[in-house]
């Protein structure tokens, strides 16, 4: 279910932002769904969850190139999600922005790893601030829906 | 379930700060630490594919890839064959270290001049 929720929103935000922003920057929307199935499920199933969107909508894009980056990408988020999630010191803020940080951090090791060469680890600084801005916009859809879930579950 | 904590908290802020300022004194040593390059190397796959001197005007097709142009001592990519024309949107690169990406066709365009260090520190 999540998986095709997450699937819609990565598409539609494919139609929607394409063309609006510097190409290769877009919000994420994806990720809420990613970051909810953590929270709800656990790391094993957001992992996967984040590796069969990532799969999924490059097959949708018809764009294979790109499955390394974003993968990598997706695999370094929900690691690192996970552990600061763990440390329980952080809220559900906290937790998406280093996730981003960390997406950001692997896709840049993807890019590396295509070109063979260590210089795109030069973008870092500026991907990573535009990162933590749609991370921090990002949050409050992620409360809304983590709140509501939280809600309903307690009622059952 | 676990308690799941949906308020932002003081950590939260701490280590977005944290994440922010960091970010803003690389970016900002980055871009004061550069000067003019005079030399543009394109790879490709990882391996150099030319490398031409920024002083002169040229226009290098790279594989029937893309046109890497050559203008008065800066450097910019046209007619890319790519879906996306990122390089394209990239505009001019003229400081040493500064690049243009192309991850699908696997080129990397970059500025290097005298004494350069290694690409990792600037």
């Amino acid at each position: 279910m999540l998986l095709a929720v997450s699937l819609i929103l990565s598409y539609a935000e494919n139609l929607i932002f394409s063309d609006i922003f510097l190409p290769g920057i877009k919000l994420g929307l994806s990720n809420i769904a990613v970051v909810v199935a953590l929270y709800f499920f656990g790391f094993a199933p957001a992992l996967l969850l984040g590796m069969a969107k990532s799969v999924i909508s490059l097959l949708i894009v018809g764009r294979l190139s790109g499955l390394l980056y974003s993968v990598l990408g997706i695999v370094f988020s929900v690691c690192v999600m996970f552990a600061v999630k763990k440390t329980g010191s952080f809220s559900v803020f906290g937790v998406g922005i280093s996730g981003a940080a960390a997406h950001i951090a692997g896709q840049l090791a993807a890019a590396c790893i295509t070109l063979s060469s260590l210089y795109p680890v030069t973008l870092f600084p500026v991907l990573c601030l535009l990162s933590v801005v749609s991370a921090a916009i990002l949050y409050y859809p992620e409360r809304i829906i983590l709140s509501f879930l939280r809600k309903k579950n307690s009622f059952e | 379930m676990e308690e799941t904590n949906l308020k932002i908290r003081k950590s939260d802020i701490v280590l977005t700060c944290a994440i922010v300022v960091f970010c803003a004194v690389a970016a900002a040593a980055m871009f004061f630490l550069r000067t003019g390059g005079d030399t543009v190397r394109i790879y490709k796959d990882g391996e150099l594919f030319s490398e031409h001197s920024l002083s002169s005007d040229a226009v290098i097709n790279v594989d029937g890839l893309m046109d890497v142009v050559i203008q008065n001592g800066k450097v910019r990519v046209e007619n890319s064959v790519c879906p996306s024309g990122a390089c394209e949107h990239s505009g001019f690169v003229y400081k040493k270290g500064e690049s243009i990406i192309c991850l699908p066709n696997r080129i990397l365009i970059k500025i290097s001049g005298e004494g350069e260090t290694d690409a990792v520190s600037g």
